[in-house]
């Protein structure tokens, strides 16, 4: 019972930690592409770390459809939570977002044939060749 | 339970500076990207409050919140990506 108390105390501090880190990284950072990075990576993991934490709380009232409905959510959040971001991302690269001017190179860009780059707008900020 | 109400109002707290990127964020994504992280923590929040009314009849509601939000977020990607819905 204690241990359990302590471990869902150090679950729901991680996750917090990862969320507040997920919240500053979201401020702080200079371009649509670091936001993502920041944000997807973090919101991941902190968010399952939460959700556990929440399920181990339940489970140790004895409810366990509960616990089970909300570890179904923390599955659902780590499937979801990536695949939302590498749609968003592209998306946002498609749609044209500039790139920060600290950028080093674009291997998206790289990647496209010619037939592709017809879709893909001119970016304001143009990445720096090498 | 006191501790659950702490992790309540934290989240709360985390989602307010993530207005700042949804009022003035340079770009369409960037909204929608601070959208989808303030839709993460209110599920969140939700099954911490769930916890604390000891009511598990909640929990149907964050799991809908989960895909719907998900569903709405790849389809304003898509609008972005293509144009067209």
């Amino acid at each position: 019972m204690k241990v359990l108390d302590i471990l869902v105390f150090l679950l729901y501090l991680g996750g917090l930690f990862f969320n507040l880190a997920a919240v500053v990284g979201i401020l702080r950072l200079p371009d649509v592409y670091c936001r993502l990075h920041s944000s997807s990576k973090n919101t991941t993991l902190g968010s399952t770390m939460i959700a556990t934490g929440l399920a181990l709380r339940f489970f140790e009232a004895g409810q366990i459809p509960a616990a089970l409905k909300v570890f179904l959510i923390a599955i659902l959040i780590l499937i979801i939570a990536p695949i939302g971001s590498h749609a968003l991302a592209r998306a946002a690269y498609q749609n044209g977002a500039p790139l920060s001017e600290l950028t080093v190179c674009d291997q998206y860009l790289e990647s496209l044939t010619n037939q592709d780059l017809a879709g893909v707008p001119k970016r304001a900020t143009t990445s720096k060749q090498g | 339970m006191f501790l659950e109400y702490l992790l309540t109002i934290t989240l709360g707290l985390l989602s307010f500076p993530l207005l700042y990127r949804l009022w003035r964020g340079p770009t369409t994504s960037d909204r929608l990207l601070a959208l989808e992280l303030i839709g993460a923590l209110g599920v969140l929040m939700l099954v911490a409050l769930s916890v604390v009314a000891g009511r598990p009849i909640y929990l149907d509601l964050a799991v809908l919140l989960t895909l719907f939000s998900f569903l709405g977020t790849l389809i304003v990607a898509r609008y972005l990506e293509r144009g067209l819905l």
